[in-house]
């Protein structure tokens, strides 16, 4: 079963800059890796700069669009490496290191 | 018996007594005829047929309590206004709002409204009346988790900003965690500054812009590590100059 990977976005932070309200100044991007009942994610806190050509107002912001923007900065290597890293946790996952706590069977 | 139609009759425009009867069509009682028998039924039998009634039995869950105006579930006598109870997990919040927040609390107030909720990545978050977040719980139970990412390259990865921010970044592999603490000294731009440990040597870091130290997880087949800061941006890079594990990297942030 191939890897299948979702990528969100969970938060923005914003600041008002000039006329335009709401500017997006950073981005908490989410990708996971799914292969059957188990998956993976990594998550990264995106600084997106300044104002660029393509401002839209916050509330026309779809999802896509701010996933464009923090893969934009990041760029296709680091990517790349987010993926080859959540893969590399099927074949050998990194344990937390130590003991969980779980939920009693009572 | 009356003639009257039903919109001729008095209206009773306040709350029936438990014991007010309305009638009723038994259809699981043919004596009548096939269609089913005509009785009565008091008002308050009407609400066990939506389970509301005894509130601690499967069939009628739900306990009205219109003499303290209480609502219980699972319970017979509710003790707040709202009391639930029953086994395992009797209550649980699911909205498909992408901000993870699940619920509000408030006081008379409502501008002074904080929430908390749960996301992908964070089993826990609290959030202030703007839904800041302003304490989670990450992977790994971490607190206030900045960022969590896997590696598995020697390459350097800027993981995120640190700028006026103290925390641990911890670097988790098969070989054990190497917990890195850091100290926001303030300054801006290029000026960013802090103090990092260097736990494998004891040695407290000062950390400008563009400074680096190695270090390594003593576990067998440890890997290396570099650690560095950059100004401008205040963020941090992790690389993996020898050894061949995958790896994590999780930023606990603002822990003052």
């Amino acid at each position: 079963m191939a890897i299948q990977y979702t990528k969100s976005i969970t938060s923005m932070s914003t600041e008002d800059e000039g006329d335009n309200a709401n500017v997006v100044k950073s981005a908490v991007y989410n990708i996971t890796a799914t292969e059957g009942n188990k998956s993976f994610t990594s998550m990264k806190p995106i600084l997106l700069g300044d104002v660029s050509d393509d401002y839209a107002s916050y509330d026309a912001l779809t999802e896509d669009v701010v996933i464009g923007w923090c893969e934009a900065v990041m760029g296709s290597s680091e990517v790349t490496a987010l993926k080859r890293g959540l893969e590399a946790q099927f074949t050998a996952p990194i344990t937390s290191g130590v003991p969980q706590e779980k939920q009693l069977p009572w | 018996m009356s003639t009257k139609k039903i919109t001729g009759l008095t209206e009773l425009s306040t709350a029936p007594a438990v014991g007010d009867l309305l009638p009723i069509v038994d259809i699981s009682d043919t004596t009548d005829a096939s269609s089913g028998t005509t009785k009565s039924i008091k008002s308050a039998t009407i609400h066990k047929a939506a389970g509301i009634g005894a509130g601690n039995t499967t069939a009628e869950p739900v306990k009205i309590d219109t003499s303290n105006g209480r609502l219980g579930v699972g319970v017979a006598a509710p003790s707040s206004v709202c009391e639930i109870a029953g086994t395992g997990v009797p209550f649980e919040v699911t909205s498909t709002n992408s901000n993870g927040l699940k619920m509000a609390f408030t006081d008379s107030v409502s501008s002074t409204r904080g929430y908390v909720g749960a996301t992908s990545t964070h089993k826990f978050v609290a959030a202030d009346q703007d839904g800041a977040y302003v304490f989670t719980i990450g992977s790994n139970s971490a607190i206030n988790q900045q960022a969590y990412a896997s590696y598995n390259d020697n390459d350097a990865h800027d993981i995120c900003s640190i700028a006026n921010r103290s925390g641990i970044i911890r670097i988790h592999e098969t070989a054990g965690s190497i917990h890195t603490p850091y100290w926001s000294c303030g300054g801006a731009g290029v000026a960013y500054k802090w103090a990092m440990l260097e736990v494998d040597a004891i040695t407290l870091r000062t950390m400008v812009h563009t400074s680096t130290f190695s270090v390594t997880n003593p576990g067998t087949s440890g890997n290396t590590y570099e650690i560095k800061t950059n100004g401008g941006d205040g963020t941090f890079s992790v690389e993996r100059t020898s050894g061949a594990l995958a790896y994590t990297v999780s930023v606990s942030s603002n822990w003052y």
